[in-house]
């Protein structure tokens, strides 16, 4: 693997690199970057994004694409404290993964039986999830009744909020599964060259059915803590989750061609992204031309890819 | 050395596999040795992908049987021939260019403990093993993309190997490789035999067959005409029975319209990889062919004159003067026309129709003068002899020799002066192929100049003033339709020349 | 196949048509079905109401069915109508002359929005969903920025313009000629310009029409210029009838747009469709939306259901399109 990792470090390297050059920008040209209080609330505020990252990387190495997982989001906060209200926390809790699981099962299956393509497939999930979102909050935002569970998200653990351990813990787990045993290998495969996985005995339909499935369980887990955070549940909310996750994860060197990517890159790329919000934030710089960033940033990372991809061919 | 006391491994009894409008394989017989090294060989379009495609079980025969050590078998999908031992190594190789050497060859099968998490002692040791196997020594760890072709073929093979294939099929395995590399393929897959391998050899190259079979194998039109001891036969026979002499007979060549102006002049080009040192002159009313085989460069030479890819030096000029400017749309405006070698993916638009894949390179107005893309429509529609209901069918609704009738037209419109054709009458039915053949000593006869690219040889000595023969991306020999016969041409473009004593005739002469 | 094709019988040609107007019929049939469900369905009023209700996202479809023939997305035309709206209210009102600056103005945006798409996106059409969404936030952020994210109205509309919106011919709402004309133009366009036959050798095969001489770059940029075009005209159609607009309201309206033209025929994969098609399928969606109001499904409902329509379209256009290889 010494050759391999040393390739994986190099094009890791370049995100590095950046995100270096953010740190030391946001030390100069900020006061308050590097205290204690800011880098707790950047950790809380790349978490939930980070773990939907997580998920999504998996989608893009086994070579498609969720666009769904903002719509997710809002429809997981809305379910969370609706049956908060009404029942507990837990059953708002259980009942929003199942949730999550069954969008993650039906994206799958329509990529992998009906042959949709990824994009329109979850570009109409997109609606749909949406849709099924402000019809059951009746187009409304609704608060949180559990104080315990208002705490969840920023309840640190030795200091750091527990959404940002959650993302941690998902960041190693995920990673040693794709690095470490034969399905995670097998993601690579199946993204890098269908037909040679097919040929060689992969499932390769039940492995990409499942990395929408792990990736619609993300982000109910990320949705879940983000709900948490704010203690309510909008219809609304997450507009902007997709394009994030997918600026993170293609900045972390992962490539929308499938087979090439880790998740420890979409952890830099996470923090890249989070580092810049902070920073903006912090130098004053509105939500509105975050917004256009967002977008640029979002355009260029799929032309960089493009050229990194062409390269390899 | 075929040793007709090994025992049989596998026997293919009287396959046949139809095709609308084509019988690919006639009942076909093809027995196998265990440890032989058994070239298949055959034109294209004699039935050898097909026959390999039954084995390797991605066809299904619509009847016959197969038989693997006595014992019948049925091959519903490639996992059932992986699953009975029976590998295939296809040009395309199936490797995941991002992973490395060691999981490569695993794929699949990465051995885990318990919880899933891979042993990668065990599997280097696993991996390792067919590699030593070859003979090779290769970094486990290497991601694939940084090897070369040739390693990577290895690294295909040995594949196969860890999945325990007793049957290897390699197709045209040195049409991708370098010179250099093929002595070395060649030993490897000896090394193999030696050590009870069996080995499908398929190949355009004779010489190859020869360097290493022990038993030759030849397909003609779907049917097996023979199989041999290597060492009981040689290349003139072989020849011999892959072109057979029956179909040839039918084609008289019709008289000259050659001139001596010429029209397109190509003077040394070469790119890298592709072709070298490229030189002749075309003139007007000229059919010319060139007669080489996959890989010898002959589409990218049609393609390069044509202004679709560039090329590293050398010039090009037409009606003596030199083309600065290389885009497609330059060459189609000073009289250039390509009718590529794939229809369906490169020639014609299938979701449009005819009058408007016809039109498709001449609009030279904004707004669409209709009646006059009518005109044209119905005029070629006419002169070729389409067969389709009006001009307003879909083109995706013919047949191939329609099609390529379609593609043919597209160019007449824009009144060219040379037309390129890359096999023209691939996968066409004869009726069609000679339509296309009178369809070109027409306009020879009307001045048009005319390249054809052809691997079947007879077509070119029926149709072709003068043909060119390629290999290996270098123009090897030159001659005039009557001073050659298709022996010779697949002589040379084997790149077998020395066998034989017909001598071509001097470039400077035409130079 | 051979033989299909050369059927000329008379049944053969019914067929035929019926197979080429698949969403006519599907619009025939819901109309009937809903003329039966409600009374005041097939009122002249109700009829007028769909027609205006369907003319922008209608327009917008028509400029968009350019950019799926030549197989490529666009998903930035929610952003580019709200735009192109937030500007021709913000320009103006008073003199005649800046209410035409502002529109001209805004379709020039619409037709730099379309550049940069099709500059972006290039001859690889592999991006074009992600690289069309993230224009989508440039311009939904250029826009919040330029209405520093409040609400923008007008209280007197340069009158010509209001009449855009507002206005009647005789008792057809103006809305309807401009959705109409658009189309009419991009009918046009299509079939009786040499850039149309250049748009569908685009998508139906880039390889084959590169081949034939066509710089299928330049007919992607030009086919993304005029999608991002009608987006404008969409857009100051919409500001010259509500006058009172949130910046944001355009974003995310692409989904319709997108549903429509694959609900009128247009392939996925580019080469196929038709503005006659794209017609139907507009109408498809807005009377099932407008059933759906006359029955007193709420918003929610009705959002869930476009959903729903979009999602079963391309399954249905895809398998319809796998059996027919």
């Amino acid at each position: 693997m010494k050759k391999n990792s040393f390739f994986q470090f190099l094009l890791n390297k370049r995100s590095l690199v950046i995100l270096g050059f953010l740190l030391v920008c946001a030390g100069v040209f900020t006061r308050e970057f590097f205290t204690v209080s800011n880098l707790t609330n950047v950790m809380l505020q790349i978490a939930t994004d980070g773990i939907i990252a997580v998920g999504a990387t998996f989608v893009i190495i086994s070579g498609g694409i969720d666009l769904s997982v903002g719509s997710l989001v809002a429809l997981v906060s809305v379910i969370t404290i609706i049956l908060q209200t009404k029942f507990n926390t837990p059953i708002g809790i259980i009942v929003s993964i199942a949730a999550g699981i069954s969008v993650g099962l039906l994206n799958g299956l329509l990529i992998t039986r009906v042959g949709i393509s990824p994009f329109v497939t979850t570009l109409g999930m997109m609606t749909l999830i949406k849709g099924i979102a402000l019809a059951v909050s009746d187009s409304h935002s609704h608060s949180g009744i559990d104080p315990n569970f208002a705490r969840l998200a920023d309840y640190p653990i030795f200091g750091i909020p527990f959404a940002a351990i959650i993302f941690l813990l998902f960041v190693l787990a995920a990673n040693a599964f794709l690095v470490k045993t034969s399905i995670g290998r097998g993601y690579y495969a199946v993204g890098g060259n269908p037909e040679a996985s097919w040929l060689a005995g992969l499932n390769t339909n039940r492995y990409i059915l499942m990395a929408y499935v792990f990736c619609s369980f993300c982000t109910a887990i990320g949705g879940i803590l983000l709900t948490s955070r704010i203690n309510t549940g909008s219809p609304i909310i997450a507009g902007d989750t997709g394009t994030t996750v997918v600026s993170a994860v293609l900045l972390g060197g992962t490539s929308m061609a499938g087979g090439i990517g880790t998740v420890y890159g979409t952890f830099i790329g996470v923090l890249i992204l989070g580092v810049l919000k902070n920073m903006m934030n912090l130098m004053g710089i509105g939500g509105y031309y975050q917004t256009i960033f967002l977008g640029l940033l979002l355009v260029i990372t799929v032309l960089a890819d493009r050229t990194h991809f062409n390269q390899h061919k | 050395m075929r040793n007709e006391n090994n025992p049989v491994i596998i026997e293919m009894h009287r396959i046949s596999k139809f095709y609308p409008g084509v019988i690919a394989l006639d009942s076909v017989d093809f027995c196998i040795r265990k440890g032989e090294i058994h070239a298949l060989a055959g034109k294209n379009g004699a039935g050898k992908s097909t026959l390999i495609k039954i084995l390797g079980g991605s066809t299904q025969p619509d009847d016959g049987q197969i038989m693997l050590k006595g014992k019948e078998i049925v091959l519903h999908s490639p996992h059932d021939a992986i699953a009975n031992g029976i590998a295939i190594i296809s040009q395309e190789l199936m490797l995941i260019q991002e992973l490395s050497v060691m999981e490569n060859i695993l794929i699949g099968r990465l051995p885990h403990n318990a919880a899933g998490f891979v042993d990668w002692e065990a599997a280097k040791t696993v991996a390792a093993e067919p590699l030593k196997q070859l003979g090779l020594e290769l970094d486990l760890s290497a991601p694939v993309k940084t090897l070369s072709t040739a390693q990577q073929q290895a690294v295909e093979i040995a594949k196969a190997l860890s999945r325990h294939a007793e049957v290897i099929i390699m197709d045209e395995p040195t049409s991708s490789l370098p010179n250099r590399e093929v002595d070395h393929l060649l030993s490897t897959v000896r090394r193999l035999r030696d050590q009870g391998i069996t080995i499908v050899y398929i190949t355009h190259k004779l010489k190859e067959i020869f360097a290493i079979s022990d038993s030759i194998t030849v397909l003609r039109d779907g049917k097996n005409i023979a199989t041999l001891s290597t060492s009981e036969t040689n290349q003139a026979k072989i020849v011999e029975l892959m072109t057979g002499q029956s179909a040839d007979s039918m084609f008289e060549k019709g008289n000259s319209s050659s001139s001596d102006i010429p029209v397109l002049e190509v003077r040394d080009i070469s790119r890298k990889n592709a072709f070298s040192h490229i030189s002749f002159t075309l003139y007007k009313g000229e059919i010319l062919g060139f007669a080489g085989l996959l890989g010898s460069g002959r589409t990218e030479i049609l393609r390069a004159i044509f202004g679709c890819d560039a090329f590293d030096s050398g010039s090009i000029l037409i009606d003596g003067k030199e083309i600065k400017e290389f885009s497609v749309k330059e060459m189609i405006r000073r009289g250039i026309a390509l009718a590529p070698e794939d229809r369906k993916l490169q020639g014609l638009v299938l979701s449009m129709n005819i009058s408007d894949n016809i039109n498709l390179a001449t609009m030279s107005s904004a707004i669409r003068n209709m009646g006059k893309e009518k005109k044209t429509a119905i005029k070629l529609f006419d002169s070729m002899g389409v067969k389709a209901p009006s001009i307003k069918a879909l083109v995706s609704s013919l047949s191939g020799g329609n099609q390529q009738k379609i593609v043919i037209s597209k160019w007449l419109a824009t009144e060219p002066k040379v037309v390129l054709l890359d096999e023209p009458t691939r996968g066409i039915d004869i009726g069609a192929k000679s339509d296309i053949y009178t369809l070109v000593e027409k306009l020879a006869g009307e001045g048009v100049s005319v390249i054809i690219v052809s691997s079947e040889f007879p077509e070119l000595l029926r149709v072709c003033d003068r043909i060119l023969t390629l290999h290996d991306g270098e123009i090897n020999g030159e001659f005039l339709h009557n001073a050659v016969d298709e022996e010779t041409l697949v002589a040379y473009a084997s790149g077998s020349v020395a066998q034989y004593s017909v001598e071509p005739i001097s470039k400077s002469e035409v130079k | 196949m051979d033989i299909t094709s050369r059927k000329k019988s008379g049944s053969g040609k019914v067929t035929l048509i019926l197979k080429e107007n698949v969403p006519w019929i599907m619009l025939l049939v819901f109309s009937a079905f809903f003329a039966i469900l409600f009374p005041q369905f097939l009122t002249f009023r109700n009829i007028t109401n769909v027609l205006r209700n369907s003319a922008m996202i209608g327009t917008i479809a028509i400029g968009m069915t350019f950019a799926m023939i030549a197989g490529t997305f666009d998903l930035s035309v929610g952003s580019t109508m709200g735009l192109a709206a937030i500007i021709t209210i913000k320009m103006q009102p008073q003199t005649g002359g800046t209410a035409l600056a502002a529109v001209v103005i805004a379709l020039i945006m619409g037709a730099m929005v379309g550049l940069i798409n099709g500059l972006v996106v290039g001859r690889y059409r592999i991006n074009s969903i992600i690289t069309t969404i993230g224009i989508e936030y440039v311009i939904l952020g250029i826009t919040l920025v330029y209405s520093k994210g409040q609400h923008v109205w007008v209280e007197d509309m340069y009158k010509p313009l209001e009449f855009v919106g507002k206005g009647k011919l005789g008792t057809f709402p103006f809305p309807i000629i401009i959705f109409l004309v658009a189309a009419a133009i991009g009918q046009l366009l299509l079939s009786k310009t040499r850039f149309g036959c250049q748009l569908y050798a685009t998508g139906g095969n880039p390889i084959a029409a590169e081949l034939s001489g066509i710089n299928i770059g330049k007919v992607r940029v030009i086919a993304y210029m005029i999608s991002g075009f009608t987006a404008a005209v969409a857009g100051i159609m919409i500001a010259a009838r509500t006058q009172n607009l949130d910046p944001s309201f355009g974003f995310g309206q692409e989904t319709d747009v997108l549903t429509c033209v694959l609900l009128g025929g247009v392939s996925l994969y580019g080469g196929k469709g038709s503005i006659f098609g794209t017609l139907a399928g507009v109408l498809i969606l807005y009377i099932v939306s407008n059933a759906m109001t006359l029955s007193g499904a709420s918003y929610e409902l009705q959002l869930i259901c476009k959903g729903l329509i979009f999602l079963i379209t391309v399954a249905a256009s895809v398998s319809w399109q796998k059996k027919g290889k």
